[in-house]
């Protein structure tokens, strides 16, 4: 592509406006693709809600999408209750966060305070990797190592553990998370000023006070922003709960129990053949609208937090 | 005044609290990295056995009207007088795959695969075998005619409905396709849109470019599902683009990874110093010059390293491919980008979803192939920012 410009061209001409125009489509071609989002999801959300009441939506408690052969039966239009669906996705990710919260940032806390540089420089890279784990993995180790052997400890307890209990999901996920949060914690503690550090341990605070007292405050705008981002990250995860969590929308605060989420309901309306009338295929676009909308506000919220706690940090 | 002792020991409440922290910290690292030891023990234990293959040899002596005849034939001369149940037991114990793929057109010793229930009874993971079977089986182990060799099936093979044939080389070849076309599109694209962030956009403020950040920022962490409703929305439903294809893959992949391009060559950007812009300016370059000749070339290192980290979150993800429809049951490996294909991850996906039991240990196994892959590329992406890294 830039072959054609050498120190021989003109600076200025035909050849530049080119590339300079590339450059600046390529920047439009990302906001293009916010709108195409927007306008593609809110569209069929939209027509969604001609046939749906969306007070029926966000209210009902009731959700069973399926729609009857025939139009007379009982439940023909088929309940569109969106807050069994937010619940069982709240509740995964309150149990994800639940483990991954204090193990992320303990381990994170190990790792800018407590190791050598040598030794951080290995432990941080393998934490990358394990972000790069591709979800799929963590599914199928929740759906058919985890659930079971849950099931099987029930058992043993005299628990009734159901196989797709949203505690598995819960546990993968939060490993899952692990990494995220550790990551983003420790880049957060790395940016308080080591001048903080030193003159709490200056005046013989101990390494435990210094990070209760002095480091932890300072960081903690960061962390929260990035707790939120790893929240943000749960509620739109897929695969794990697609494989290990269950399909039946259950309105229950029992870990031992199926839940659904968001996800798994589109996953499942839109897997396979369907028809773009039927307010069951079109139900899907309406509640990946309302994730979209439910992580755009959380990162925006994480993302303006994190910006401004790390250049407080820094200054 | 309290005199201090500096050479005094902490005590007490503080010294318990200081030693716990530590424990606390240091636990929470160790259980992380126990989980994960744990996670790759169990998948690694389950999936080393699809890396080898059951095979029966069998004996050949009269070649009957048609492959499968003649095969049966020469495995009802395992037992002698055999009756109807027992023929049917013994036709059973070599994959039914083997009628359609081996010519046998004179007498002599075959080698085929066994069926996935002699395969994981000889590997110990269950069985389904009955009685007769079971003898005859231990039989022809005694006799060295029933052995397991490496599984190279898995590696050359696309999908099958038989486990004990099933390969991943189907979804390798998709997921290049995917993948490489995802890349092909993101990268010139997410470059481009870095570069006129970062080079081209003179005003450090104002309304674009503040909306331009964070659209970037939330592109980046919108759920990849969203992704595959709009590959859904636009790309099949708009442009009438067919299901299931590479190519529609590819496009959404495109899109999901650009922004994660975009961040990481504007961090690259941002690193090069101005001394080399200001040098470049006052020497007469354009902007563009400057740009071209000495600012991209300088952050390069740090784009390519961004962009195999991108690679590597394009190759694991599944969620936006099963919303375009690639989930389809691919029996041959696809020859150009517009066939229908299905890449590792959603393969892995299917097989975990399948019933049959013999496709456990595929999953397991194409899970293994799967991390090492992405391994390989992370350890690449953290060799190359090591290797190439300018410090100014």
């Amino acid at each position: 592509m830039f072959i054609w410009i050498g120190p021989k061209q003109k600076s200025s001409g035909f050849n530049e406006d080119i590339i300079k125009g590339f450059f600046r489509i390529s920047s439009w071609i990302t906001i293009g693709i916010t709108f195409a989002i927007v306008a593609s999801l809110s569209y069929e959300t939209i027509k969604f809600f001609t046939l749906v009441e969306p007070r029926d939506f966000f209210f009902n408690t009731t959700w069973s999408p399926q729609t009857a052969f025939r139009a007379d039966s009982v439940g023909s239009s088929g309940e569109f209750g969106f807050i069994p669906l937010i619940w069982g996705t709240m509740f995964i990710t309150f149990l994800a966060m639940l483990i991954a919260g204090p193990i992320g940032l303990l381990s994170a806390i190990y790792t800018s305070e407590y190791l050598k540089p040598s030794q951080r420089q290995i432990v941080k890279p393998l934490l990358e990797v394990l972000a790069g784990i591709p979800t799929v993995v963590y599914g199928f180790f929740a759906a058919i190592v985890l659930g079971p052997w849950l099931r099987n400890m029930g058992v043993t307890l005299g628990l009734d553990v159901a196989t797709e209990s949203a505690l598995a999901a819960g546990v993968v996920m939060g490993m899952m998370i692990i990494p995220l949060i550790s990551s983003i914690t420790d880049d957060v503690i790395k940016a308080v000023p080591s001048a903080m550090r030193d003159g709490a341990r200056g005046i013989g605070a101990t390494r435990e006070e210094c990070i209760k007292d002095i480091i932890l405050p300072a960081a903690l705008p960061g962390i929260v922003a990035g707790f939120i981002m790893a929240i943000a990250r749960a509620i739109g995860e897929t695969m794990i709960v697609v494989m290990a969590a269950g399909l039946a929308a259950n309105l229950t605060a029992n870990p031992l129990e199926a839940v659904t989420t968001v996800t798994v309901q589109i996953v499942t309306l839109l897997i396979g053949d369907q028809e773009f009338d039927s307010a069951k295929t079109l139900s899907a676009f309406a509640l990946a609208f309302t994730l979209f909308v439910i992580t755009f506000i959380l990162n925006w919220i994480a993302y303006r937090n994190y910006k401004n706690a790390i250049n407080r940090l820094k200054q | 005044m309290q005199s201090i002792d500096l050479n005094s020991k902490l005590e007490g409440k503080r010294r318990r609290l200081q030693k716990s922290m530590e424990y606390a910290c240091k636990g929470a690292l160790t259980i992380t990295a126990l989980m994960m030891l744990t996670f790759f023990l169990v998948l690694g234990y389950r999936g080393i056995g699809a890396f080898t293959q059951t095979k029966i040899d069998i004996d050949v002596t009269t070649i009957e009207s048609s492959t499968k005849r003649t095969i049966n034939s020469a495995m009802y001369e395992l037992v002698i007088g055999a009756d109807r149940k027992t023929k049917k037991d013994l036709r059973q114990l070599v994959t039914p795959n083997a009628y359609s793929t081996i010519d046998i057109t004179e007498p002599g010793t075959y080698t085929l695969v066994a069926h996935t229930d002699v395969d994981m009874y000889i590997k110990g993971v269950y069985n389904k075998l009955n009685n007769t079977q079971q003898t005859v089986v231990d039989m022809l182990v005694k006799d060295g005619k029933i052995y397991k060799t490496w599984n190279w099936d898995f590696w050359r093979n696309a999908d099958s409905r038989s486990p004990e044939i099933a390969g991943i080389w189907g979804a390798v070849v998709g997921t290049f396709y995917t993948i490489g076309l995802a890349i092909l599109f993101a990268f010139p694209i997410g470059v481009g849109c870095a570069t006129y962030m970062e080079e081209f956009q003179i005003k450090r403020r104002g309304w674009i470019r503040d909306f331009m950040e964070i659209n970037i920022n939330n592109l980046a962490a919108v759920p990849s599902i969203v992704y595959g409703l709009l590959g859904l929305a636009v790309l099949i439903n708009v442009f009438g683009m067919s299901r299931s294809i590479s190519l529609v893959g590819a496009i959404t992949l495109g899109i999901l990874v650009l922004p994660v391009i975009v961040i990481s060559a504007r961090t690259a950007l941002r690193t090069v110093p101005q001394a080399i812009r200001d040098a470049s300016n006052g020497l007469g370059a354009s902007r563009l010059q400057t740009t071209v000749y000495q600012v991209l070339p300088a952050a390069m290192p740090g784009i390519i390293t961004g962009t195999i980290i991108a690679i590597a979150r394009a190759i694991g993800e599944s969620a936006p491919l099963i919303m375009i429809g690639m989930v389809a049951f691919i029996l041959v490996a696809p020859s150009t980008p517009m066939d229908p294909a299905t890449t590792l991850p959603v393969q892995i996906f299917l097989w975990a979803d399948s019933p049959e039991r013999g496709f456990a240990e595929k999953t397991s196994a194409a899970i293994l192939v799967l991390l090492v892959a992405l391994v390989a590329l992370n350890l690449l992406a953290i060799w190359l920012r090591k290797r190439f890294e300018i410090k100014w």
